[in-house]
């Protein structure tokens, strides 16, 4: 009788263990979820602020059209990428280019005096600078919920639920590019 | 407290010519009220210390005379203890009142020269951060009893940057007695970036007593415990919030390094910070020292110590703009 009661009580703890583990999993992958749908929004905010900004770039940076076209190009795709995890990968690459190009087009604007004290163009830019903070915050978020979640992918005994529950590793949000890593010569955009 | 930032040494070589220029005649015309004053205090003082003296005395003399009974409760030795005690007290605090009487009639004709020196600002000995507002902060607890005593206070701006300071006690009833949870400043300032959640950054500030560790007792439901990418900065403090892309959105890793070197630069026992919706930041610097001290009965006036002490300890306040980059809005 004791030992049938003890055994009963180690079963039901070993349960609670495993239902706590399990939980867990649960919870880190949702909140890659929530992190992602946050990227997902303020991304949303920075396609609708490029038209505004290339609208009045257009008309001031008659040699930049082939940058112009890029960032515009670029836009195009993003938008038609879905938000889910299966372009992830993509949805990051593009988001990398995407920001390298936009950077080159807004130390462009000091070579063109008229755009630099354009009214617009000067909120439009400030506008910009606090998305792309929003963005950064975002993307750390994003990075420290996918740590968690690699970590309990790959590490035992979290790495059995995620795996019985199809749960793999997943890319951070990182500059890919060892090109876009190199600092940025300002002389190279500002003195054509 | 020392302020360190290139700014605070121009400050310093400026101010000495100002001070006197502008501060030194009016502070030595003070010089003649504050012996009588000293005397005064140094009266109260020495009552003080010879109710004490006589108190023991008597309490040896009649524990000799009557050895039965003479600690029991309600017996003659409490009785001697608590007139004495009583006594004592009321001397001690007729004292601190002739000197803060004289600090404060010093302030009033003085700070105002020497606030002019940063700008727009202004003094209070009477006006305090509300205790509601720190209570909904989530730095002090929420204790509803939690008794809050004011000393001085300042309010203006500094780099367009709106600055609150208020030196704050805050004590809440104990077992046997109240406790005190906080003794230090609270800085008020205006963000350079818009808030629309609440973050907190503390340390441990449990109080330790003679009776034990005190916990103080806080709710941060609706918050989220967070670690940031610094573990430094994690070991040292523990970051709740409501909103997890805005928490590392204000905590940039700039901004959490010189976070750090705050507690370094300013030799606060603790400190913690919370920013909340309409772009506050409000930090808690507990120091355990009265600050500002203007006006000093016990010391002359002329004293060049005091108003050096005063500038430095109000330069490296309102330097949180320049460590904290408050003023500008460079993205980091």
């Amino acid at each position: 009788m004791n030992i049938n009661l003890i055994s009963l009580v180690i079963l039901v703890i070993f349960a609670c263990v495993l239902y706590s583990i399990y939980v867990q999993v649960i919870k880190k992958k949702n909140k890659v979820q929530e992190a992602f749908a946050s990227i997902d929004v303020q991304l949303k905010k920075r396609y609708d602020l490029i038209p505004n900004i290339l609208a009045i770039a257009n008309k001031f940076m008659e040699h930049e059209r082939g940058l112009i076209e890029d960032v515009t190009r670029l836009r195009t795709e993003a938008l038609k990428l879905q938000s889910d995890f299966s372009s992830m990968k993509n949805k990051i690459k593009l988001e990398n280019e995407l920001q390298s190009k936009l950077g080159q087009l807004m130390v462009s604007v000091e070579n063109y005096p008229q755009l630099k004290s354009n009214e617009t163009m000067v909120q439009a830019m400030q506008t910009f600078a606090e998305m792309e903070e929003q963005i950064s915050a975002a993307r750390r978020f994003y990075n420290a919920a996918i740590l968690d979640l690699n970590n309990a992918v790959e590490i035992f005994p979290s790495s059995i639920f995620a795996s019985s529950m199809g749960l793999t590793t997943l890319p951070f949000f990182e500059i890919a590019d060892e090109k876009e890593k190199a600092p940025i010569d300002a002389k190279t955009y500002l003195y054509k | 407290m020392l302020a360190i930032t290139e700014e605070a040494n121009e400050y310093r070589k400026k101010f000495h010519e100002y001070y006197y220029e502008k501060i030194a005649n009016d502070l030595a015309k003070f010089e003649q009220s504050r012996k009588p004053e000293f005397a005064k205090y140094t009266l109260w003082m020495a009552l003080t210390v010879l109710t004490a003296a006589v108190t023991i005395c008597c309490l040896i003399y009649f524990s000799q005379i009557i050895p039965q009974g003479f600690w029991d409760r309600n017996g003659p030795g409490q009785a001697i203890l608590s007139i004495g005690g009583l006594i004592m007290v009321g001397f001690y605090f007729l004292g601190v009142k002739v000197k803060k009487n004289f600090e404060n009639k010093v302030k009033e004709k003085i700070i105002h020269s020497f606030l002019s020196f940063f700008g727009a600002f202004r003094w209070s000995s009477k006006e305090k951060i509300d205790k509601e507002e720190l209570i909904e902060s989530k730095l002090v607890g929420n204790n509803k009893h939690m008794g809050v005593t004011g000393d001085d206070y300042f309010e203006g701006t500094y780099k367009d940057v709106k600055i609150i300071i208020s030196e704050l006690s805050l004590d809440i009833p104990g077992n046997k007695r109240r406790l005190q949870i906080f003794d230090g400043i609270f800085v008020k300032l205006s963000m350079n970036k818009k808030i629309n959640s609440h973050t907190i950054v503390k340390e441990d500030f449990s109080i330790k007593t003679l009776e034990g560790c005190y916990h103080l007792p806080q709710s941060f439901s609706g918050m989220d415990k967070t670690e940031l990418e610094d573990p430094e900065f994690n070991k040292m403090f523990d970051v709740y919030t409501q909103d997890q892309v805005e928490a590392r959105y204000i905590l940039t890793t700039s901004f959490m390094e010189r976070f750090k070197r705050l507690k370094e630069v300013y030799k606060a026992k603790e400190i913690r910070a919370s920013f909340k919706d309409s772009s506050t930041l409000l930090i808690g610097l507990s120091c355990n020292k009265d600050m500002f001290v203007l006006g000093d009965v016990r010391k002359p006036i002329t004293d060049s110590g005091e108003i050096q002490q005063l500038f430095e300890e109000f330069l490296a306040v309102i330097s949180l703009v320049d460590l904290l980059k408050l003023d500008s809005k460079t993205g980091l």
